[in-house]
Formats: C-alpha cells, sequence, structure tokens
C-alpha cells in the first residue's frame, strides 16, 4: 500500500477543464482562456500536424500551416466558426481543420508572421511523423490515432512524473509496461524480488497503478472536453477506434 | 511516438506494439483500460482492512465478492466477503441485516461457517468469516449432474441440524442452496469452468458439511411482489434470479416474516436439485421475473416421481413434502427433516463426491418398508452411460484417431446452472456457445460467456417485438439495450470480447449485412455495414444461424456470420464465405496455420466445392464433410461438420449426424471416440482448458423433443492421458 505515491490522481471534476476555460471565458478573462489554450495547444499540436502530412503536404508547408491554424485558434476566429463541434477540443480541430480554406491561410498567415512567430514548438516534428508507423488511411484517421496516442503518452508521463516525486521510479519502470501492454511475460514474484517486494505486494501495486493509469488517461481526456456528458462521449470514441 | 514494431506483437492481444515515451505498449489494450469496471473492489478492501492481507479473489457471487486473506493479528486465513452497494437498499433491511450479524457472531456449531466479523465501513457492508477448505455443493452437483441418493440425502441431514441449531437462536438463513452448502475438509480447486479436479481425499471423517452465509439475505429482504419495481430492477434481480429455484413462496410473499419453513424447502428444493439434476422451480425463458414469483407462490411443485419414478416411494414423498407450497404442510422443524432423511443416508460416502467419473449408485439396504429394485436406478446409469459411450464406432479411414470421452450433462443445468459466476470467474467469453435448436432453447440463441462469468444471449422475443434489451444477461436479468431498431428480429450471432464488448451480426433483408457493436453498459458504438456483393441469398436468417449449409441454398460471399474472440484479446475472430471458400479469420493469434490454401497472418481458408448443394471441405474426406461451425481454442481450429455417410444415415432420418475434427500444424484429426453426434448444433471451445463442448439434440428423429445435451468434450491434450473406459469428469 506505501509503494505508490500518494497523491490519487483525480478524474476531473468539471469546471473547469482547460477546455471549459477556453469556451467560457471568450469575452470575459481573456488570459486564462489564453493560457488553457496555449496548453492544450502544446499539448496536441502532432494531431494536427500528422492530418496535415497525410493530406499531402510537406515539411514546412505542414509546419507552417500548423502555426498559421494555431494563431487562428488563439485568436478566437476558429472557434467562433465551429460551434457545433465546441463540446470537445479534438472534434473542434478537426471541424475548423475540414471548415477552412487552408491553402489561402498559407500566404497570408507567413506574410503576417514574417515567417518567423511561433506559438508553439513543433519540438521533432518530421521525426515523429517519420517514425510514426501508421501511415495508412485517410487524414482523419491519423489525426484520430496521433491524437490517441498523445493522450496515451501525457498519462503515462503524468503517471511517471507522480511516481518520480515521490521517489518510486523504480517501481513505475518496472510495473508499468505490463500495464501499457508492452510486457514480457514475467512474473510478480520476480518483478518484487527486484522491488523488494512480496509477490502479492507486486500485484496489489499492479492493480493500484493500473487504476490510477485509467484515471490519469480519463482526466487527460476530460481537459479537453467540457462536460462530463462529453467525457463519456470522448471515452467511447475513442475506444471505438481500437475495438 | 507511435513506432509501429513489426516484429514484436502484444502478448495480451497480439496486436501491433508501438513505441511510446517509456517503451512499448499497445494502443489496444491501453485504450480496452478506459472500458474496464473500476474496481474489482481489491484495492478498496485492501483499503478498508488494513488488518487483513489481501490474498485474491475467489468468488463473485449475487452478494458481492469474496476474497480470501490472512489476518495479520489472528495468523489464519479468512474470507472477507464484501457485499455490493446496491444491496442494502432500506433503512429495515440494513438494521435486520446488522441484528441477524449480532446473532450469526454469536453462531458455534461445526456445521455452520463462522463469522468473525461484520459491518459497515465507508458506506460498504462486509463480513469476515472463517475461510474454509473444501467444494460447494453447487460446483460437485454441476460436476456430477446428479448425486446419489445416500450421498444427497447425507449433506441435507448435516445441513438440516446445523439449520435446526441456527433456527434454534431465531436466525433463519433465507438463502438455502447448493452453492450456499459446503463440504469442508477437502481441497478443491476450480478449473476455468467449474469442472472440479480435487486433491487427494482426506478421510471420510475430515469431511463436513457447513452452511455458509447465514443472515446475508436479510439485507437484501425486498417485499418483492408488493414492490413489482424492485422486481424489475436489475440489481435486485440478480440475487433474486440466483436463488428463485430454491426459494420459498412465502419469503416471496413476505420476505421479513418467514420462519424454518422457509429454509425447510430450500432445503428440500436442494435436494431435489441433487437427486434430479434439476432445480423444483425452473424458469421459463419467456416468462418475467415477476410471472415467475407468482408461479412459485401460486402452484405447487410438480411430484418428483416424474423425474425419478426409481426413488424409493416414502423418500419421493419426504422430497414432495419438503417443497409443499403450503408450509404447513411441510415438517415442522429441521431437525425433523434430519430424522426423516437418516434411513436413507445409510452407507453415504461423501468422499465419492470427490472423485472423477460416474457415481452410481450402491445397493444399500433401505429401510425395508422402503426398499425398491436399485436395479432400476442402476439399469437408467448404465443404460445412459451406454447411450453416451456405446455409440463408438469405426473412425474415419482417412484420418489419425484422437479417442476422447464424451461426457454429458442435462440441457437445462448445461446452460442455466453451470454458469454460476462464482464458478467462473475467469472465464472468457468465446468459451461458450449454443446454437439452441431443440425448442426449449429456440428463444434463447446466441449464448456466450461474459468476462465475468454470466451468461449473455439474445433474445428473439423482445427483438420480434422491436423492443429494447435485445441482448439479455441471464443470471442477472439485466438487458443490453442494443440493437432496438428495424429488421432487429434476425439479430443474430453474439460475441462479446474480454473487454466485455459486444459484437453481433444483424442482417438487412436482401441488402446487407451490420455489424452492431455495444459498449459494456449497452451503450451502442457506430454499426459497421457490409454489403452482399449483389449476390443476395434466400436464407439470410438461416445463413447466418449457420443453418445455410444444412439447407443446401445458395450463400452470398462475404458475409460474417460467426464472431468468436481470442483467448484475451478483442479482436473478433469471424467465419464467413468469400470466393466460395470459407474464410477463418482470427486476427488476434495472428498464427500462420501451414497447409491451407491462404495463410495470411491469422486467416485460414478452406477450399469448398462449387457446385455442391452441400459445400465440402475439399481438405477432408469428400465423402463426408459438411462444415457446419468453427472454434478456435489453444489447441488448433476444430470444426463441425455434418456427415454424409449412408451407413450412419441409415438410423438417422434426419441425417444430422455431426463429427468434430480438428486442425492444427499436423494436419486433421478426428476428434471424438464415436464419430457421430447426433443433431449437434453448435460448438465452442473453452480457450483457457481448451475442452470442447458441443450442443446435442435428441439421436432419434423426434425434433418435438425438448431434450437438448451439452457435451463436453476432452480435448487431445488431456486425452492422452485419460482411459477411455473411464471418463474423467463429469459436469452439469
Amino acid at each position: 500500500m506505501s509503494d505508490l505515491p500518494e497523491k490519487p490522481h483525480a478524474v476531473p471534476q468539471f469546471e473547469p477543464t482547460r477546455w471549459s476555460l477556453v469556451l467560457r471565458a471568450r469575452g470575459g478573462d481573456e488570459a486564462q482562456r489564453r493560457v488553457a489554450l496555449e496548453a492544450l495547444c502544446s499539448a496536441y499540436w502532432y494531431p494536427l500536424y500528422a492530418y496535415l502530412r497525410r493530406s499531402g503536404r510537406g515539411v514546412e508547408d505542414a509546419e507552417d500551416l500548423a502555426q498559421e491554424f494555431f494563431v487562428r485558434l488563439m485568436d478566437g476566429r476558429l472557434i467562433g466558426a465551429a460551434d457545433p463541434a465546441r463540446g470537445k477540443f479534438r472534434t473542434l480541430l478537426l471541424t475548423a481543420l475540414h471548415g477552412q480554406d487552408v491553402n489561402a491561410w498559407r500566404a497570408a498567415g507567413a506574410e503576417k508572421r514574417g515567417g518567423g512567430e511561433r506559438l508553439v514548438a513543433l519540438d521533432g516534428a518530421e521525426e515523429k511523423w517519420l517514425a510514426d508507423g501508421s501511415k495508412e488511411g485517410e487524414p482523419d484517421a491519423a489525426f484520430d490515432r496521433a491524437w490517441a496516442a498523445t493522450v496515451v503518452d501525457r498519462a503515462s508521463m503524468t503517471l511517471k512524473q507522480e511516481f518520480d516525486a515521490a521517489g518510486k521510479g523504480a517501481v513505475f519502470d518496472e510495473l508499468f509496461p505490463r500495464v501499457s501492454g508492452g510486457a514480457k511475460e514475467e512474473g510478480f514474484r520476480a518483478i518484487g524480488e527486484r522491488l523488494g517486494m512480496t509477490e502479492s505486494n507486486a500485484k496489489m501495486t499492479f492493480h493500484r497503478m493500473r487504476q490510477r493509469f485509467v484515471d490519469a488517461l480519463k482526466a487527460e481526456i476530460g481537459e479537453t472536453v467540457g462536460s462530463r456528458e462529453d467525457l463519456q462521449g470522448e471515452l467511447r470514441y475513442l475506444l471505438s477506434l481500437f475495438l | 511516438m507511435d513506432v509501429i514494431e513489426k516484429d514484436r506483437l502484444c502478448s495480451n492481444c497480439g496486436g501491433e506494439l508501438s513505441t511510446g515515451p517509456f517503451g512499448s505498449r499497445c494502443m489496444r489494450c491501453v485504450m480496452s483500460l478506459l472500458a474496464e469496471p473500476e474496481s474489482d473492489g481489491m484495492i478498496e478492501a485492501a483499503d478498508l482492512f488494513p488488518e487483513l492481507a489481501l490474498e485474491e479473489k475467489v468468488a463473485r457471487g449475487g452478494f458481492g465478492t469474496v476474497f480470501r486473506a490472512q489476518h495479520r493479528q489472528m495468523k489464519r486465513p479468512v474470507a472477507l466477503k464484501f457485499l455490493d452497494t446496491t444491496l442494502a437498499r432500506s433503512a429495515e433491511a440494513v438494521a435486520l441485516f446488522q441484528k441477524e450479524m449480532v446473532t450469526v457472531g454469536g453462531l458455534d456449531h461445526p456445521g455452520i461457517v463462522r463469522a468473525h466479523d461484520a459491518g459497515e465501513r465507508d458506506g460498504r457492508w462486509y463480513i469476515i468469516m472463517e475461510f474454509v477448505d473444501g467444494a460447494d455443493c453447487g460446483a460437485l452437483a454441476r460436476k456430477h449432474g446428479t448425486l446419489p441418493i445416500a450421498e444427497s440425502c447425507e449433506i441435507i441431514r448435516q445441513a438440516a441440524l446445523a439449520l435446526h441449531y441456527a433456527h434454534g437462536k431465531g436466525l433463519v438463513h433465507r438463502d438455502v442452496k447448493p452453492g450456499n452448502i459446503m463440504i469442508a475438509g477437502a481441497v478443491s480447486q476450480l478449473s476455468t469452468l467449474n469442472c472440479l479436479r480435487l486433491s487427494p481425499l482426506r478421510s471420510e471423517s475430515q469431511l463436513t458439511v457447513k452452511v455458509l452465509d447465514f443472515g446475508l439475505a436479510s439485507i437484501a429482504v425486498v417485499p418483492l411482489l408488493d414492490n413489482p419495481a424492485a422486481v424489475e430492477d436489475d440489481s435486485t434481480g440478480d440475487r433474486f434470479l440466483g436463488t428463485l429455484e430454491y426459494v420459498a413462496p412465502k419469503q416471496i410473499e413476505a420476505p421479513a416474516k418467514v420462519d424454518a419453513r422457509a429454509d425447510i424447502y430450500a432445503l428440500g428444493a436442494t435436494l431435489r436439485r441433487f437427486l434430479t439434476g434439476k432445480p423444483a422451480r425452473e424458469g421459463r425463458s419467456e416468462q418475467t421475473l415477476l410471472l415467475r414469483m407468482k408461479e412459485i407462490t401460486s402452484t405447487a411443485v410438480p411430484p418428483i416421481a416424474a423425474l425419478r419414478p426409481d426413488l424409493p416411494k416414502p423418500l419421493a414423498e419426504l422430497c414432495d413434502q419438503l417443497v409443499a407450497l403450503d408450509r404447513n404442510q411441510r415438517p415442522p422443524s429441521a431437525a425433523e427433516v434430519a430424522e426423516l432423511i437418516a434411513p436413507w443416508c445409510a452407507g453415504a460416502e461423501l468422499p465419492r463426491l470427490f472423485t472423477d467419473g460416474p457415481l452410481p449408485e450402491k445397493p444399500v439396504a433401505f429401510p425395508k418398508k422402503n426398499r425398491r429394485p436399485l436395479w432400476l436406478a442402476a439399469a437408467v446409469i448404465v443404460s445412459a452411460w451406454a447411450v453416451i459411450f456405446a455409440s463408438g464406432k469405426k473412425p474415419a479411414p482417412s484420418l489419425p484417431q484422437e479417442p476422447v470421452a464424451r461426457l454429458v450433462f442435462s440441457p437445462d443445468y448445461a446452460i442455466k446452472r453451470r454458469l454460476q459466476p462464482d464458478a467462473l470467474p475467469r472465464l472468457f467469453s468465446d468459451a461458450w456457445e449454443w446454437d439452441a435448436e431443440a425448442t426449449d432453447l429456440a428463444f434463447k440463441k446466441c449464448g456466450r460467456l461474459t468476462p465475468d462469468g454470466r451468461i449473455a444471449y439474445i433474445d428473439n422475443i423482445r427483438a420480434d417485438l422491436k423492443l429494447p434489451g435485445v441482448i439479455q444477461i441471464a443470471t442477472s436479468g439485466t438487458a443490453i439495450d442494443a440493437v432496438p431498431e428495424a429488421n432487429s428480429r434476425n439479430v443474430c450471432h453474439l460475441g462479446i470480447a474480454p473487454s466485455g464488448h459486444y459484437v453481433w451480426a444483424m442482417p438487412e433483408e436482401n441488402t446487407g449485412l451490420h455489424i452492431g457493436r455495444a459498449l459494456p453498459d449497452g451503450t451502442n458504438l457506430p454499426k459497421l455495414r457490409y454489403d452482399f456483393g449483389g449476390e443476395i441469398p434466400r436464407l439470410i436468417y438461416e445463413t447466418v444461424r449457420k443453418r445455410m449449409v444444412e439447407k443446401g441454398e445458395k450463400v452470398a460471399d462475404g458475409i460474417p456470420w460467426g464472431f468468436a474472440f481470442a483467448t484475451t484479446a478483442n479482436i473478433p475472430a469471424n467465419t464467413g464465405l468469400k470466393d466460395g471458400d470459407v474464410l477463418v479469420a482470427d486476427e488476434g493469434h495472428r498464427t500462420l496455420v501451414a497447409g491451407v490454401l491462404e495463410s495470411r497472418p491469422g486467416i485460414w481458408r478452406f477450399r469448398l466445392d462449387d457446385d455442391a448443394p452441400v459445400r465440402r471441405l475439399a481438405i477432408l474426406d469428400p465423402k463426408d464433410a459438411r462444415l457446419y461451425d468453427v472454434t478456435i481454442s489453444r489447441q488448433g481450429v476444430f470444426v463441425l461438420n455434418a456427415i454424409n455417410n449412408h451407413e450412419i444415415a441409415a438410423d438417422d432420418p434426419l441425417q444430422l449426424h455431426r463429427r468434430i475434427l480438428r486442425w492444427d500444424k499436423s494436419g486433421w484429426h478426428d476428434c471424438i471416440l464415436d464419430q457421430s453426434i447426433p443433431n449437434a448444433g453448435g460448438l465452442a471451445a473453452d480457450p483457457l482448458s481448451s475442452d470442447l463442448y458441443v450442443a446435442e439434440g435428441p439421436a432419434s428423429s423426434s425434433l418435438e423433443s425438448n431434450h437438448q445435451r451439452i457435451v463436453r468434450l476432452i480435448p487431445p491434450a488431456q486425452t492422452a492421458t485419460a482411459s477411455k473406459s473411464s471418463p474423467t469428469a463429469l459436469t452439469s
């Protein structure tokens, strides 16, 4: 029981999530809205990039368009244009992508920014894209896959940070691969021996870690939606991608 | 991100692994976590009970979850029963439960499982009790089908004495049933499909009958008939469906006012279950719970002699008396029950119940005035086994024979009683399927096990009426609100993934086929649609029910008609036709099966003759191979095919004999001892044990009969050590 960090994850209480702040603060607390939106953009730029690359855009083109997209997102133009999809950040991005004349952006955006303004650091974008094996299907599918992977990676990172902060990094390293499905078939007894735990303690720690990971996943997804109902729908959708 | 490691596949689901920030991960497995229940309670229990070192979950029953634990201070094993939060429905029930727990804590009888502690922590009700090392009689009865007279009576006698002691303390059990009676002192180990495998027996003197769960039912007291809403409620239905077969009429009418005679009724129903293989009360599929309860309170249980004409008349009369509708007609006390039944306990050897193989009646000396010709009972049993084993005929000449003992158990138990959740904690969904051809199952088709051990099936009546809740969860009475739309009567071929997701096929007449999907809570996911590609089959419905082969109809390509799931993967395996060939697609296993026409990973393709009205597997003996059903287990691919052999057809006017073949990397093997299974209607493999099950109809041409059996076939790996003449297990 003491092998996990004390602080449990909480599924977001709703109101506010980052996305609800973005929506609610329109015309209100601009600073708060901007911080929330920047955080979301910083987290979820890769699905956008994957969409653009899968649409046939070249590297520079995709980077420029992604930056232009975020500029327009920040100044509120895209959110206003995509009302029906406002419930979820993911669907807003996708709907906005579908609804815009992206070609017309490029010249205007590049000119305005002088080719220099970078709202979001697209670190290693192309490397990720090249490494991403899933290049089949429509751009929408590439977007969804990249989105799901981003959600999972962010939740994993949150969990890792939590364990590190509690001085339980070794526990994370040993048990997380089992949680995420990539584990070797090794018994809990051996894992427990390495961690100085009994077998049953290792099992219990694993169960707790798994539950906490699920909570972290839900919390991460929750930040991108505006209500509990939307969260349920979003969970179902992401799940159905892999069913 | 998402680097697909092409050489590596997920050891859990067979899906592709990708690389995340912390090494390999399987996106499918990770996302499936979102569909899992919040928790199985073990974590919560560990937090709430620091005095216990929780070891494992041992059962999941109608009242809650049971964990085995070590008590840190007492240094001994205990069982922690964690009651479902939905049970404590009223303040009155909670008060009664608390009062009775005080009494239970004071019980001290060798026939009663002792309670150490009970109460509520953080809103969760619990009971900590003695951990009993043994097997419950429900599991034993399922294993054997029926129990011999002497042993049945001995169990009831000992239980009656324990109940009498409790009644003397003012306590009524309210939930006496086989599953709440244990034979302690024998180490048991439940395998995956409630087939008991027991360690070497201890001496008989160490075996004691113990009654479990005293006082527990009090927390669930709801005046059911006065409260139809409670009856229809899923959560209440759950536990009452589990015990309605044993519940006394008065307990339905006024559960808070029952006395010892309710337990006597339940004892009688339990005895009847042991002796006949069937409970005293059986629900019919078309009955609502409310109708069923009304029937229990208004009609008498039929005389047992109709099912067991061989029973000594006084014993039959006692059996009927115990379950009399009017409680005044029952023996007035449990002690009297023990006394009345004692004469038939002579010669009882409880250890026999832990052995494999048939349990013949022993020629014991019944009370003189009750003596009945035992040869009759023996003859019945012998002839039954003769039917089972004696039909072993010559094998197909070209196929190596793998002798497999055939085990037969009665139909209703196979379906209704075998699937108790506590017996199936680890079973996955593709372990079980029957495709009912016998009339008693006509309204329940495509039965599948859910990951938590309940059974789900498609309710044709609701589908016909276009009502929601077409997929029913049998042991709880819950209905999954799936498929409520036009043509839903054609819903067929349900599959359930280990994650609890439902998948089903739903043909649209003459246009195409929908593959429906739903989450475990019944929420529909977007449907997939298949076109028939221009070839419109006449018998889509039958096609999807796999009867098309039998009827010789033209079948369209591209129609998936069956679903199964791999052992641990949420990826369905489909069977269907493509280019006139049968494809079995199992993307989860990604196993190459050499020697078949097509060997893409996970796809096996079997050649069929193009012009035959009955399509054949050319790889098999062309004289007698008609594909009927396919299932997959660790032992390989099993094919149920029909035998079109005149020799066999001579005594089978319907020509409905079937035979099972197994494909593995070394080729085809005939998989059963006697090569023919009459009127088989479905095939399923237990993914863990690889046991194989087939639904078997009557051997005669009488399709009017309600008789259907589910047969368990021991898989080839086990039969290497099993004796042909001595079947190793019975299940019922």
